[in-house]
């Protein structure tokens, strides 16, 4: 027996014409297959649609706000991380297509000259700058030493107060208002 | 959506987090309810809410405030349980687990909560024979009542698409029912039990 359209109405009823529904009603009447199959939504039909829906466990909002800052610093570590991959993929490529560049357009002996002639250049300019700042020593009175080295202290004090007092307060925030919707 | 709703939706858009907050409150039963029908463990249905309301939390300023909140949450909810099914790809029902992880009610009526859990075990056990999709189709159709169109919306389908899973689904479903050796059984509680 062909049990179409009647299989594919019999999911539908809510969508049927009159007439389809008439149509469907007398197949259903002398199909036993379909009878069944029908019958077997209905039923499931029924059990889903008298369902409850389930509630989650008392404190849920309590528990999203206690998360939250530890979610907002994980995600900063994160993104802190996902930088620093970024950061080092990017040097490591420029370092690797510095060396193809000088391999390709040095020969090694070269390369050596280069490189020795840059060390020399580097410890006679480290000579020089000690050489200045062993004038300026000479020449600035101790307590203005004292004084920028205070100063100094003073800033990168500031500079960590500055990054470690907003995560003290979100951390205190997400407390304080669990304590409200606890 | 209420007056007080569109507050905190504009609110949290400007990193409010209490205003955030009220909308966890607000949705966390149908968020959580669609976690538990999708995963079918109060645990695992727990972690993929609060995961839900902060992927919604981060992206909260590409809501788009002319679609309906709700669906724009629970869009979330479904492809994120979704991910985790495929991910897991093995059978979803632990009856006994779901007993033990349950919260009663603080003073439960004995044939009431026999009712629910039997009722519970009945939906777990058609729902765990679909696939994610079909799954999340039918929990946002008859728990959310959501039409064909903000189903769509939802799961990122097309109105045939989802009309056509539909059916699949149900005609999954009926035939499941029919081939179920505990068919007899539950249809007798389903007659018997007050709580169908």
């Amino acid at each position: 027996m062909n049990h179409q359209p009647f299989e594919t109405w019999m999911f539908e009823m809510d969508q049927l014409e009159p007439t389809q529904a008439a149509a469907l009603n007398a197949h259903l009447a002398e199909c036993a297959e379909c009878r069944r199959l029908m019958e077997s939504w209905q039923t499931v039909e029924y059990q889903l649609k008298t369902a409850h829906p389930i509630n989650p466990t008392p404190g849920f909002t309590a528990r999203w706000q206690a998360d939250l800052p530890l979610r907002q610093q994980r995600e900063q570590l994160q993104l802190a991380r996902q930088w620093l991959w970024g950061l080092g993929s990017a040097s490591l490529v420029m370092a690797f297509a510095l060396v193809v560049y000088l391999l390709t357009t040095q020969s090694p002996v070269t390369m050596f000259v280069n490189l020795v002639e840059f060390i020399n250049g580097a410890a006679i300019f480290l000579a020089q700058t000690q050489s200045i700042l062993k004038i300026i020593s000479d020449i600035v009175p101790s307590t203005v030493w004292i004084i920028l080295g205070v100063v100094l202290l003073v800033g990168l004090v500031g500079a960590n107060l500055i990054w470690i007092l907003p995560q003290l307060r979100d951390r205190n925030k997400g407390v304080s208002r669990n304590e409200n919707f606890a | 959506v209420s007056f007080a709703e569109t507050d905190w939706l504009r609110q949290a858009q400007h990193h409010d987090d209490e205003a955030f907050t009220h909308l966890v409150e607000t949705y966390q039963t149908p968020v959580y309810n669609l976690c538990y029908r999708m995963l079918g463990n109060a645990q695992e249905a727990e972690d993929a809410a609060q995961e839900t309301f902060w992927r919604a939390y981060q992206a909260i300023n590409r809501y788009d405030p002319s679609r309906p909140f709700g669906t724009w949450l629970l869009s979330i909810a479904a492809h994120y349980c979704i991910d985790q099914q495929r991910r897991k790809r093995v059978p979803t029902l632990d009856v006994d687990l779901m007993t033990d992880m349950d919260a009663p009610d603080p003073a439960p009526q004995p044939e009431k909560v026999l009712g629910q859990q039997q009722e519970k075990e009945v939906i777990a056990r058609v729902l765990d024979n679909l696939n994610e999709q079909d799954r999340a189709i039918i929990i946002l159709r008859y728990w959310q009542e959501y039409s064909e169109e903000e189903i769509g919306q939802a799961l990122s389908l097309s109105v045939s698409a989802v009309k056509s899973r539909l059916h699949r689904a149900r005609r999954q479903l009926a035939q499941l029912w029919l081939d179920s050796p505990q068919q007899v059984a539950l249809e007798r509680n389903h007659h018997e039990s007050p709580a169908f």
